[in-house]
């Protein structure tokens, strides 16, 4: 039964998939919810039977057979569906919140041309999403990581016809593309690795890639090849990194927010982009061979976290102001991670990051489906300068986005709240240890200072938006009004998950001991608390919130003198960190691309081409004496006779 | 069903012929061209079919090319008029398929049918000479694929080049055609003398051994075989002697196979030629002529010299095709000209049919193989769609700016998104299945050519991408529209028939591999019973699957 289950998860959007697609082409628009709602809620109730029924089987994992992908040399491959408890709660996370999504998504995109194209694209989405989570194999997992990421370009770049969508997809791909070739290379580099290793794995019907064989092969490979090792964790780290949006591959996040804003919250804010910190998850026990590896994510978290939420504090668009919230909140999971460096604290992080996954995962979706309310009724319109006070107009909208923006900021009793203080308290716990104590007290000190930040924005934002004087740009006409009930609901059932999620998996460590049933994160140790992270974090959500009222009130004019200007400015401009790429990195490699360009019509072809002569060169060499006089015939003939009298004569 | 292969070959000569010769009264026989690409196709399926359920060679025979179905009919027999020490020499011309040699025979028959049908709509005069000379390709084509010695080999493998030439003169740009065909007979003759040259090298060679001299593959392979083995067995200085002895003639061969092959810095007739010929012609080019440097390589140069090979060319070509990879992405960044984007592309792909082939085992020569028939169906469907877009937009380049024609033609912008993922390597596509393997058997090699190879990937997805962002997104597409040809819509439904079927191809091959591998893998694991030992004696920290070898 399991087994049914755990396939009809992943087949159901396919099918929805497919069917969207066919519609797409007949031109039957105004039903293409209805297998894509219907295949998602079948994913959902799978996998929440997957759950109920312990999908994982008694030893904590199992693989589910599929089919033979490939077997040829080194490579075996099989598609198959590995299932534990981490991966379960990752699933549930995607697909109930994909349902709930696509349901929103049925009136918010009732009028687009493209309706059946979504849904499409948006199931087979899920269906990507769905099969990396469950993939047992390195290789497929890196298989529909470019699955997810393409379907991410595809929806992006949903509205083709503006120019700016256009570029934010091209761009998305590729700097994702750039991270992937790490992950690529690290795949590959491990395969190569686990052929080194003496035993079955240099057999060709070993299938290397398995995450269970490489977990079993490991420590004989950290023996033989520590630095290969280290080497290969630092290439899988740039491919999460790389998904998950973190310094420097952070610049492509902001920019998706072209696409549609359901799909802001599915992909770009609850599911795809914690891909990267599932992948370091599911290799956790690759990477506490690899401490060195850890402390590196450490270190790019925080500096992520620390720098889109300066960024986010200065940016006038909603979605942006939410979009570099999810980097930062990324960021918070990659330095929880990273607390796995220090010995036996690895399970201990894992679950800190997961359970602040899946607490953001609802909230950051239920705003971003806030923030498309917002859009819906003000026409399009998302620039914070150019509406205010909208509380009257959207008033259950209003309460949505207030608690979505509370349990971001960290107000306690929601969900934001303990998954923040579990991340704190990781923190603080790893700042004791002596080789990298450092670096976790100042992680310590980043992860009190974006929280506070985290708040700043959150209620600058939801003030500047809900609150003061009445403001409606004229696009949005004269039928500004709240949404329709398919749009509120789900985005109910969201709130009641930001509101409890927290209280319900962390402080009774149902979570914790959930993720415990996996065989590599069997947790041994006791579970630790500290009251003064918890109360500190609350001061700090408090305070922070206090402030960005009060920031709110004034107006964005005021602040334009001395070095908070330079600041603002600085944020504003995103710290001109996509200016700098596209400076000193694409202009050159364009400029060297032309460079080559030249160089092979003038030099390689002319080289070629000039080789293509030397017949006639020689040609015209020899020309000058077949010149027809006869004179010159006898002299030369006259010249050889004698030579060849002179060579006989004195042999 | 004995045949089968000769009809392969014949009948689209003869019909191509019949339209060619039918001058003026051809015209009407166009129907009946494109139905003889058609009827070629269903002969290659046919070919495919009887080879996969042929019987397969003894897997203990020390031949490394063994065909699954053959024709070698007695009367087929060359007697020259010299002797080698009293013995007359004659030479037996056989045809047959193995794995490899029948996926490409279905290339070939799924490119001319494809070719043939776009003809219709993209070539506006003289398209029944047209379609003859394409016929007559076709079947030149399925020559070199369906030979199984060196002499019928060589001659298909020149013979297609003068149905070619027309081809490029005559349908192609008429103020650069007289020089780009100039460029490709002179380029690719170049080549084929030098490889000739290591052909009579080749048959001399064995003429020591086997008395008379042999063209025979199969014959030549096992001694190859045989000889290496023994060198293994004598130790360091034989495999020295045998090396010297293999050398020269593959570099004859590699300079001749290389040409075709486009390798750099000899790729340059490339360019110049597909951005001179008709797109319709280039897409014929592109996806099977140019494979025959490969397919050279796979068929001559591994089973019959593969220590050569090892000792020296290997890193040395292997190199060249991980620079090739980038360089042609690189390039292809830079032109305006949107055919000689494809082309450069076109350039970069082969870097990874190299690749694998160089890494010289499993992995990486069945990469390359079924990445040379992946590449084919791409590439054929790039350019009929590139053929496409020029007749609905005037002076198409590569720089220009949110042209949108996605919303004028949404059924070619579906398909050029989805090749174009499919070129770059998009798993679940089948362009993945080939560059991974090849890519992972480079690996074993040699890591660091690998890691540029990989850096191809990202590049391969610039120029591929911005094609896109730059002629289908970005507008509404009205404002911008300046049709070449007038009147035409979206793409017609035969068209997309043809398409869509080439996208089937790609999607099965890339979700379950594991089909056409099968053909592959006989074949494969033949070769590596050669390649592999030569190259873990020249490399001895190379990875080879060292246990299974010893099974």
């Amino acid at each position: 039964m399991p087994s049914l289950f755990a396939w009809v998860v992943p087949m159901a959007p396919l099918v929805g998939c497919i069917i969207c697609a066919i519609l797409s082409f007949r031109g039957d628009r105004k039903i293409a919810h209805f297998p894509a709602i219907l295949s998602l809620l079948f994913a959902a109730v799978s996998s929440l039977c997957l759950v109920f029924f312990g999908g994982q089987g008694e030893t904590g994992t199992t693989t589910y057979e599929g089919y033979r992908y490939l077997h040829v040399g080194s490579l075996t491959l099989d598609i198959s569906l590995k299932i534990d408890t981490l991966c379960l709660t990752l699933l549930c996370v995607v697909t109930c919140i994909s349902a709930m999504i696509a349901i929103y998504s049925k009136d918010y995109m009732h009028d687009d041309p493209g309706y059946a194209r979504y849904f499409s694209v948006f199931c087979g989405f899920v269906f990507c999403m769905t099969m990396l989570v469950l993939s047992h194999n390195l290789l497929m997992m890196y298989a529909f990581w470019e699955g997810v990421g393409t379907c991410s370009y595809l929806l992006i770049g949903f509205w083709f016809r503006k120019p700016s969508a256009a570029r934010a997809a091209t761009k998305a791909f590729l700097v994702n593309r750039i991270a992937d070739c790490g992950f690529l290379f690290g795949i590959l580099l491990l395969g190569y690795a686990m052929g080194q290793v003496a035993g079955p794995a240099s057999d060709s019907f070993f299938a290397r890639l398995n995450f269970d064989n490489i977990f079993t092969s490991l420590p004989a490979l950290a023996s033989q090849h520590p630095d290969l090792l280290v080497w290969i964790g630092l290439l899988l780290m740039v491919g999460a990194i790389g998904k998950s949006a973190q310094f420097p591959f952070h610049v492509w996040l902001p920019d998706a927010m072209e696409g549609p804003t359901p799909v802001s919250a599915l992909i770009h804010a609850a599911t795809m982009v914690t891909a990267g910190v599932y992948l370091m998850a599911r290799l956790s026990p690759l990477m506490e061979y690899t401490p060195w590896v850890l402390s590196v994510v450490g270190w790019l978290g925080g500096l992520t976290a620390f720098i889109a939420a300066l960024m986010a504090l200065f940016q006038d668009d909603l979605k942006r102001v939410l979009a570099y919230s999810t980097v930062s909140q990324l960021g918070y999971l990659f330095m929880a991670l990273s607390a796995g460096s220090i010995q036996g604290m690895m399970v201990a992080a894992v679950t800190a990051a997961m359970f602040h996954l899946v607490t953001h995962a609802f909230f950051k979706a239920l705003l971003f489906l806030a923030a498309g309310n917002v859009m819906h009724a003000m026409g399009d319109v998302i620039d914070m300068r150019r509406f205010s006070g909208l509380k009257g107009i959207l008033p259950k909208t209003n309460l949505l986005f207030l608690v979505g923006a509370a349990a971001l900021a960290g107000i306690p009793p929601l969900a934001g709240f303990f998954s923040k203080d579990g991340i704190l308290a990781v923190l603080y716990l790893a700042s004791s240890d002596g080789e990298y104590g450092f670096q976790f007290k100042l992680l310590l000190g980043i992860g009190f200072l974006t929280a506070f930040m985290t708040a700043v924005y959150t209620s600058k934002a939801y003030f500047r938006t809900f609150h003061g004087k009445e403001l409606i740009p004229e696009d949005a006409g004269h039928h500004a009004h709240e949404s329709t009930n398919v749009m509120l609901a789900p985005m109910a059932l969201l709130a009641v998950g930001a509101l409890v999620v927290g209280g319900a998996l962390g402080p009774t460590h149902v979570l914790a001991d959930y993720l415990g049933k996996t065989p590599a994160l069997e947790s041994h140790s006791e579970h630790h608390e500290s009251l003064w992270i918890m109360v500190a974090s609350a001061i700090v959500g408090i305070a922070g919130c206090a402030l960005g009222f009060m920031l709110s009130k004034s107006q964005p004019s005021t602040h334009t003198h001395g070095a908070m200007a330079s600041i603002a400015d600085f944020g504003k401009n995103r710290l001109y960190i996509d200016w700098a790429y596209s400076r000193f990195l694409v202009l050159p490699l364009e400029f060297f691309a032309g460079v080559l360009g030249w160089l092979d019509t003038n030099l390689v072809d002319a080289l070629v081409t000039k080789i293509a002569d030397l017949p006639r060169l020689a040609g015209l060499l020899g020309q000058r004496y077949q010149n027809g006089r006869v004179p010159a015939y006898t002299f030369v003939t006259a010249v050889g006779v004698a030579a060849v009298a002179i060579w006989i004569v004195s042999r | 069903m004995d045949y089968l292969i000769p009809l392969t070959i014949l009948l689209p000569l003869l019909s191509g012929s019949a339209i060619f010769l039918a001058g003026y009264q051809g015209r009407k026989l166009v129907p009946f061209g494109v139905a003889a690409s058609l009827a070629t196709l269903l002969l290659s399926i046919g070919v495919v079919y009887a080879t996969y359920n042929g019987t397969p060679a003894d897997p203990n025979s020390l031949a490394t090319i063994a065909p699954t179905i053959e024709f070698a009919p007695t009367w087929l027999r060359i007697q020259l008029p010299v002797s080698v020490s009293n013995h007359p020499i004659r030479w037996q011309l056989q045809f047959g398929a193995d794995g490899i040699g029948a996926l490409m025979v279905l290339l070939t028959g799924i490119v001319s049918a494809a070719v043939c049908v776009f003809s219709l709509q993209q070539i506006r005069d003289r398209l029944h000479q047209y379609l003859g000379l394409i016929l007559i390709s076709e079947s030149m084509l399925m020559g070199v694929f369906l030979s199984m010695d060196l002499v019928s080999f060589y001659l298909f493998f020149e013979a297609v080049l003068l149905p070619l030439i027309l081809l490029i003169n005559g349908w192609g740009n008429p103020k650069e055609a007289l020089a780009a065909s100039r460029k490709f007979l002179l380029f690719t003759l170049a080549g084929s003398v030098p490889m000739v040259i290591g052909f009579i090298g080749i048959a001399l060679q064995s003429a020591s051994i086997t008395n008379p001299s042999t063209v025979d593959l199969e014959v030549l392979s096992a001694m190859a075989n045989q000889q290496q083995r023994e060198a293994v067995a004598g130790g360091a200085e034989m495999i020295s002697v045998l090396a010297t002895n293999q050398q020269w003639i593959l570099w004859l061969l590699l300079l001749g196979f290389g040409i075709k092959l486009a390798v750099l810095p000899l790729h340059t007739w490339l360019p110049t030629t597909y951005s001179v010929a008709n797109p319709n012609t280039t897409a014929l080019i592109a996806s099977v002529v140019a494979k025959l440097g490969v397919f050279g390589i796979i068929r001559i140069v591994l089973p019959l010299t593969p220590i050569g090979l090892a000792s020296e060319a290997q890193i040395l070509f292997a190199s060249l095709g991980a620079i090739a990879i980038v360089y042609g992405a690189l390039v292809a960044l830079a032109q305006s000209d949107l055919r000689k984007v494809f082309a450069y592309s076109s350039i970069s792909h082969m870097g990874f049919v190299t690749l694998g082939l160089m890494s010289l085992n499993a992995d990486g020569m069945s990469g390359a193989a079924i990445q040379m028939f992946n590449h084919g169906v791409i590439t054929c469907a790039m350019f009929l769609l590139l053929g496409m877009m020029e007749q609905r937009r005037a002076n198409l380049t590569f720089t220009m700016e949110d042209l949108g024609m996605a919303a004028l033609y949404p059924r070619i912008s579906v398909l050029l998104v989805f090749f174009t993922l499919a070129g770059a390597g998009l798993p679940g596509l089948n362009g993945f299945v080939g560059e991974l393997l090849a890519m992972m058997g480079m690996t074993r090699v040699n890591a660091a050519i690998a890691a540029i190879a990989v850096l191809g990937t990202v590049l391969g997805a610039w120029y591929g991408l911005r094609i896109v962002q730059r002629l289908m997104f970005g507008s509404d597409g009205v404002a911008k529209h300046k049709p070449a040809v007038d009147g035409l819509g979206d793409c017609a439904s035969l068209e997309l028939l043809t398409l869509a079927s080439m996208a089937l191809i790609c999607v099965y091959i890339g979700v379950r591999p594991s089909g056409p591998m099968k053909m592959l893998e006989p074949d494969i694991a033949k070769l590596v019973k050669v390649t592999e030992p030569a190259s873990k004696i020249m490399h001895p920290d190379v990875d080879t699957l060292a246990q299974t070898a010893a099974k």
